[in-house]
């Protein structure tokens, strides 16, 4: 797809050859584009900083991020060819590729080793750290597609999920703010500012102001998976191996860069053209510890970012057949691959 | 004297009089919102103050304004070729009745997508731009101009269609002298629905897929969690599609016979 | 100008219901000859045919040797319907001058007609505005604006009350006085065609035939007190014989 297209640019600049083609034909470099989940925030500072730092035009690459929206599924994105990469939730790579019409992509990468996907509560400062037993008894926030996460986190930890109050609530933090709910699933990298800003706004509610919040993390206590996956068609990735290559290489020096100088992340991300954080956020995000955090593993310390362990990939599949999500397996081989890992070691 | 006295009384009276039309809904629906804010004790992140949401509006008032030009492009493109699309076919089924009988069991089907799915579809073949947007609002609005366009067009008394025999009127006649005026307060009708749904979808569809208008304000605001600008941007929708609404019912009143019978 | 208009042996039939069987009639130029009979005794449906709004099962029409077909063509008919034929959005004198719009021909002046059928001072209002009689006086007029030399009536004064009625069908005598007109009356009221017509045409029903012609011969114009008349008195009296007792009785 990019290929053929990056030919036709190149002879249209060469028969243009005019200032109007662009920067990015001027200086002869691979236009690649990237479909991410969502709309472009601080989730994804290390393709931003990569951006910005000059790590893809060091490959040789300029990169164009797409938005994701609520009506966006990059999955199908990359699928038919409008973006060349894709940065997905782990599930849907492998449901994508058992599904009864298949979208054949492969995992190269993932940004975010263990889910961000928490059950938080309001707590306040200097409270001993929750326990799934603590749950027992209490009303539940969920999202309408949270069941069977719940239900796997009470049967890993011996909670009695006949105990548990369950509501369907929407991605906002409010019903645990307005005293709704007890816990709430939410991401860690995400609603948590919303309760950090709303707890210490002046105008805050007694009931809230001044707590903090506390997760558990649901690849902690029940099943590991991972987040922000970098999907590309399966025939890039036998066709076209250097760009990939080349791609993950700047993604990682990308995510290293956030861990080594997050305040400096931060300012450039928050400066980036359509970013839709806060400074504020920004600076909560990358200096909290807690999206860095995430971006690393064992495995990230031994192989480098990215790195996906097949053993993760299998459970993470089990988790489903045994919810009947999906009814067969496929060998992680299959669809995920760390030969293109450029081996950057997080600490 | 007293006559011109009484004429400017009058009109004192009419501009009193709208003003209170205006007036009341706007009073009426702050009043609302205040009740609500007070009987219901929700936090402000839930329900925000009104003036925040107006000072959000000031604030935002340049964002708002370009965005909302895109999404004025969108919906009025959207509108008429809704119209476009649900006259002409109309035209069609009247005039060449096999049509209806090949072409009405598609326009059925479509209309009874919903318009999120055909924003998925058509996002992923024609990608995430304005003609996407616009044939999405097109969708989601022809078919009430297709239906009662048709009907206005059937509803012609056939007594009118013999008359129009015996005097050997042409078909082209009979159809810009009868038909259309007959169908008028039929089309009116439905620009109406369509007008106000046009600026609904539209909204809804970049707030799905694009990162321009009204409806990406509404996500940038969720992202930030400054419910005002959510809240300020509901409020420019609704009052833009209260305006459309009444221009058309206006101009619908002017061209409707079966309304208009002054001398 | 007017024309003669012959029926020959039409029948006219909905599937395997007879509406009308065998109809000849020859009517003169200039001839003013209404239909009377029961509900259902085909005389609207033989009306729409010479109007070439209905084809015949069998049969021919001629109109002055020409087709009723052809006739339309040429633009030499007027229709004044039951209901009023007007549209809902045009004032009553923009009524009548579409009528000449779309023919092409100006029979009368479009005012001077609105005058003559009593509607001076309602030339500009629409339809919603005028009651029922006035509108379908308005009818009346559209219908004969271009001046047809064949002028098909079905039930025309239905909507009008009797004083109306009387002055409309005196208006009619004296306009068939100095411009003669072949026309073809369809009429409930035994009245009105006694005082209008040269020949009253009576259908039987199921399926509709002639059951007899009665020639008028009164001499013109005729008056309010031709109503007095041995003659009005005894056809009358004749047709009402006919229409309520023997064609009630063949039944």
């Amino acid at each position: 797809m990019f290929t053929k297209r990056s030919v036709m640019a190149g002879a249209m600049a060469a028969v243009m050859s005019l200032p109007l083609a662009g920067a990015a034909l001027a200086q002869d470099l691979q236009e690649v584009k990237i479909a991410l989940g969502w709309f472009r925030n601080g989730q994804y500072a290390a393709l931003m900083a990569a951006d910005v730092e000059g790590y893809f035009k060091d490959e040789g690459i300029a990169i164009e991020l797409l938005d994701g929206g609520p009506g966006k599924n990059p999955i199908a994105i990359v699928g038919v060819g409008q973006a060349d990469f894709g940065v997905v939730f782990g599930t849907s790579v492998f449901r994508a590729r058992l599904a009864s019409t298949p979208v054949d992509l492969t995992a190269v990468g993932a940004m975010i080793q263990g889910g961000p996907y928490a059950y938080i509560r309001l707590a306040d400062k200097g409270a001993p750290e929750p326990t799934p037993k603590d749950m027992e008894g209490k009303r539940i926030g969920i999202q309408s597609d949270g069941e069977v996460f719940l239900k796997a986190f009470a049967a890993a930890n011996d909670v009695d999920y006949d105990s548990l109050q369950v509501q369907i609530v929407q991605g906002g933090a409010e019903p645990l703010l307005t005293g709704q709910v007890d816990y709430f699933s939410g991401w860690v990298t995400n609603q948590t500012f919303q309760i950090e800003t709303e707890t210490s706004a002046e105008d805050a509610p007694d009931s809230i102001r001044g707590k903090i919040w506390q997760g558990m993390l649901l690849s902690d206590y029940a099943v590991n998976s991972y987040g922000d996956v970098i999907v590309t068609q399966t025939r890039t990735v036998e066709e076209n191996p250097e760009l990939v290559e080349k791609v993950l290489r700047a993604v990682a020096r990308g995510l290293k860069l956030a861990e080594e100088q997050p305040e400096h992340v931060a300012q450039i991300v928050a400066a980036y053209p359509g970013q839709l954080d806060s400074e504020e956020k920004m600076i909560w995000r990358m200096t909290s510890g807690v999206q860095n955090g995430l971006a690393k593993s064992d495995a990230t310390r031994e192989h480098g970012y990215l790195w996906m362990e097949p053993e993760v990939w299998k459970e993470y599949q089990q988790f489903y057949l045994d919810t009947g999500e999906i009814d067969r397996v496929m060998d992680p081989s299959e669809f995920s691959t760390n030969a293109f890992n450029p081996g950057i070691k997080s600490d | 004297m007293s006559e011109r006295r009484g004429k400017r009384a009058g009109a004192m009276g009419a501009v009193a009089s709208t003003a209170f039309k205006v007036l009341l809904p706007v009073l009426s629906i702050f009043g609302l919102w205040y009740l609500v804010i007070y009987t219901s004790e929700l936090p402000r992140f839930v329900i925000p103050d009104p003036k925040m949401v107006l000072l959000s509006l000031v604030e935002n008032r340049a964002l708002i304004a370009e965005q909302f030009m895109h999404t004025l492009k969108v919906a009025g493109a959207g509108f008429l070729l809704s119209n476009v699309l649900g006259i002409g076919l109309a035209m069609l089924f009247v005039s060449l009745p096999v049509s209806r009988n090949a072409i009405m069991p598609a326009a059925i089907t479509i209309r009874n997508v919903p318009y999120v799915i055909i924003v998925t579809v058509l996002a992923l073949a024609m990608g995430d731009g304005f003609a996407t947007k616009v044939t999405v609002v097109t969708l989601a609005g022809f078919f009430p101009v297709l239906v009662n366009t048709y009907r206005g067009l059937r509803a012609v008394d056939p007594i009118v269609l013999d008359r129009m025999r015996i005097l050997d009127a042409s078909l082209w006649e009979v159809f810009v002298k009868v038909r259309l005026p007959y169908s008028i307060p039929f089309i009116v009708a439905a620009q109406e629905i369509t007008g106000s749904a046009s600026i609904v979808i539209a909204i809804a569809v970049e707030w799905m897929i694009s990162r321009t208008g009204l409806g990406y304000v509404i996500n940038q605001g969720m992202m930030a969690y400054e419910g005002e600008l959510v809240y300020a941007v509901a409020l420019v929708a609704a009052v833009f599609s209260f305006v459309v609404y009444s221009v058309i019912h206006y101009l619908g009143q002017r061209l409707n016979w079966a309304e208009s019978n002054d001398p | 100008m007017s024309v003669p208009v012959v029926i020959r042996k039409i029948g006219r039939a909905y599937g395997a219901m007879q509406a009308l069987a065998d109809v000849d009639l020859e009517i003169g130029a200039g001839e003013f000859v209404s239909f009377v009979g029961p509900s259902g005794c085909g005389k609207t449906t033989l009306l729409r045919i010479v109007a070439d709004l209905e084809k015949p099962t069998s049969g021919e029409v001629k109109i002055g040797g020409a087709n009723p077909k052809e006739v339309r063509r040429q633009k030499k008919l007027g229709l004044v319907s039951q209901r009023p034929a007007v549209l809902p959005w045009k004032r009553a004198l923009d009524d009548v001058k579409f009528t000449q719009k779309i023919t092409q021909r100006v029979g009368y002046p479009a005012d001077q007609l609105l005058r003559d059928f009593g509607l001076e001072g309602h030339e500009r209002k629409k339809p919603g505005q005028l009651s029922g009689g006035m509108l379908q006086r308005v009818n009346c007029a559209s219908a004969i604006a271009h001046d047809p030399e064949l002028l098909l009536m079905d039930e025309p004064f239905s909507a009008l009350d009797e004083m109306k009625r009387e002055e409309m069908g005196e208006w009619f005598a004296r306009e068939l006085e100095t411009r003669p007109r072949t026309v073809l009356f369809v009429t409930h009221h035994i009245d009105e065609a006694v005082l209008l017509s040269d020949r009253v045409v009576v259908f039987s029903a199921s399926p509709g035939r002639v059951y007899e012609i009665v020639a008028i011969g009164a001499p013109r114009p005729r008056d309010r007190s031709f109503r007095e008349s041995r003659i009005f008195i005894e056809t009358t009296a004749r047709l009402r014989k006919m229409l309520f007792q023997d064609l009630e009785a063949g039944r």
